[in-house]
């Protein structure tokens, strides 16, 4: 039994995640790749978005995951988001049946319960997190009723609190995020993912296109939170300021394989692969 | 060794030292000889080609920071091993005082008792009341310095890695700032060094080793 490891700490464990987008040929693991520059399959013209990805996430800790447009760091969340089904691969997670099975091979409902109760996800743009055209308040709620808390005063404090929290006065609970600026949707967003206290948060580009100021505010929400509620989180990121910023390790992605990983600041400064130095050295 | 751009650039070879409890171990050599590299091979900011680094932590384990896995390292650079760089990385739009006191924050302290000694420790190397709630960024150089200085040492590790720390402070601040190291040698803190001015080097290291020139040669590969 391939079980998870949780004397240290490891809340989450990924074994040898693929995803495939196309039929697929016998060729397209070893025509894709960083030494083939490419993630299409010459082949059957199939994208390999991701070849074996292994990773463990800790207790607490956040861990990056940098790359370039393509090399296939969204796929990764979405795959352990269940936004996409992973074509093939092991997931373990300590909060769910004490790590004993596959998170990619269960059945919907079980998958939608992970999703509910123990993950949150930040997208890169509001637009697929929040509903628009619901109240921030009713974004929050449609979070906990599906983690099963119906009692409407429960709701209400928790809105309160966890805007409270996102630096969002508290008046703007009725208001609808639609006519918010960009970097306030981005913190209610963040609000509705903290709703049910999920043990995992995954971040998806979340300070991309947000103006510096505005960058800085997300950025240290992300770490007080970090620190205060000891959540894991998974950071997707190409800014590898943010990377620096918020992360301890860092894992690199080109064309669907890791490069690379390490601790962050060595990933920075003493990079070993190639493409980690490119990388590196066009950071402004 | 450490690759950069298809040139290969021997930095140290064969260095050998050892540095006990609440002893401060002084590195000189001109520059470019490796000093900090050195430091960073310590802290596995560099990764070493060859050799072992063996650190005794709190619990009396003898760990190998060259194989340690990258856990391990986390956890003693939290509790155990303190780093201070010639720069301050924080992130932006943080107050000087909630930086030093997330320090502290992060290691487990209580908040009040954090802000309490954050306070302390900002008073004494003498970065004004009107700047604690200011953006580092926004910083002189000599302050930022000495924000970096003191964001290491408030939390007392039992290892303390400095990288000039002094090289940007008047006079006076780098008393205060080696007074403040010495106390906290006092306490058994071990010291690994880099200065450039050897007057600081003298006040504070109880041994020195010299990178010698000869040790050291460029490659092209």
């Amino acid at each position: 039994m391939n079980n998870i490891n949780m004397d240290h700490g490891c809340v989450l464990q990924v074994r040898n995640l693929s995803k495939k987008f196309g039929r697929g040929c016998p060729h397209c693991e070893k025509l894709t790749g960083p030494e083939f520059g490419s993630n299409v399959c010459p082949k059957c013209n199939s994208v390999v978005a991701l070849h074996h990805v292994s990773f463990d996430l800790y207790q607490g800790e956040i861990l990056g995951v940098v790359g370039e447009s393509g090399s296939g760091k969204s796929s990764l969340v979405q795959c352990l988001y269940f936004d996409q089904q992973a074509t093939s691969g092991e997931g373990y997670l300590s909060y769910y049946n004490d790590g004993e099975e596959n998170i990619f091979q269960l059945p919907q409902s079980k998958k939608r319960y992970i999703r509910n109760h123990l993950m949150g996800m930040v997208y890169q743009n509001p637009l697929l997190g929040l509903r628009l055209g619901f109240t921030s308040g009713g974004n929050i709620a449609e979070k906990l009723l599906t983690a099963d808390i119906y009692h409407y005063e429960t709701i209400r404090e928790r809105g309160k609190e966890l805007l409270t929290r996102t630096e969002i006065p508290e008046y703007y609970m009725d208001e609808k995020p639609k006519r918010f600026s960009g970097g306030m949707q981005q913190r209610v967003q963040i609000a509705k993912a903290l709703a049910n206290n999920p043990p995992i948060l995954l971040l998806d580009e979340v300070t991309t296109g947000l103006d510096v100021s505005v960058q800085a505010k997300v950025l240290d929400l992300i770490k007080c939170l970090q620190q205060e509620l000891n959540i894991s989180m998974l950071v997707v990121s190409h800014d590898l300021g943010v990377i620096r910023l918020l992360t301890n390790r860092t894992m690199v992605l080109k064309n669907g394989r890791i490069v690379e990983r390490g601790l962050t600041d060595q990933i920075l400064e003493d990079p070993q692969h190639n493409y980690t130095q490119l990388l590196v050295h066009s950071m402004l | 060794m450490h690759i950069r751009g298809g040139k290969t650039i021997l930095s140290l070879m064969d260095v050998s030292f050892e540095v006990k409890k609440g002893e401060f171990l002084g590195l000189t050599g001109p520059s470019g000889i490796g000093k900090s590299s050195l430091l960073k091979c310590i802290y596995r900011t560099y990764v070493p080609t060859s050799g072992d680094i063996w650190y005794t932590d709190s619990m009396g384990d003898r760990v190998n920071l060259v194989t340690a896995n990258e856990h391990e390292i986390l956890r003693l650079r939290k509790y155990e091993i303190g780093y201070i760089s010639q720069f301050l990385h924080v992130i932006p739009r943080v107050s000087a005082m909630d930086v030093i006191t997330g320090a502290l924050v992060e290691k487990g302290f209580d908040r009040k008792e954090s802000e309490e000694r954050a306070k302390e420790y900002l008073s004494r190397v003498g970065i004004p009341t009107s700047l604690w709630e200011m953006f580092p960024s926004t910083f002189s150089g000599g302050e930022k310095q000495r924000l970096n200085i003191i964001h290491a040492i408030i939390s007392k590790p039992r290892m303390l890695l400095l990288d000039e720390p002094t090289a940007s402070l008047d006079p006076n601040t780098k008393n205060e700032v080696v007074s403040l190291i010495l106390e906290l040698k006092k306490e058994g803190t071990a010291m690994i060094g880099v200065f450039h001015d050897h007057d600081t080097m003298i006040r504070l290291a109880d041994k020195q080793y010299d990178l010698k020139l000869e040790k050291t040669k460029e490659l092209c590969v």
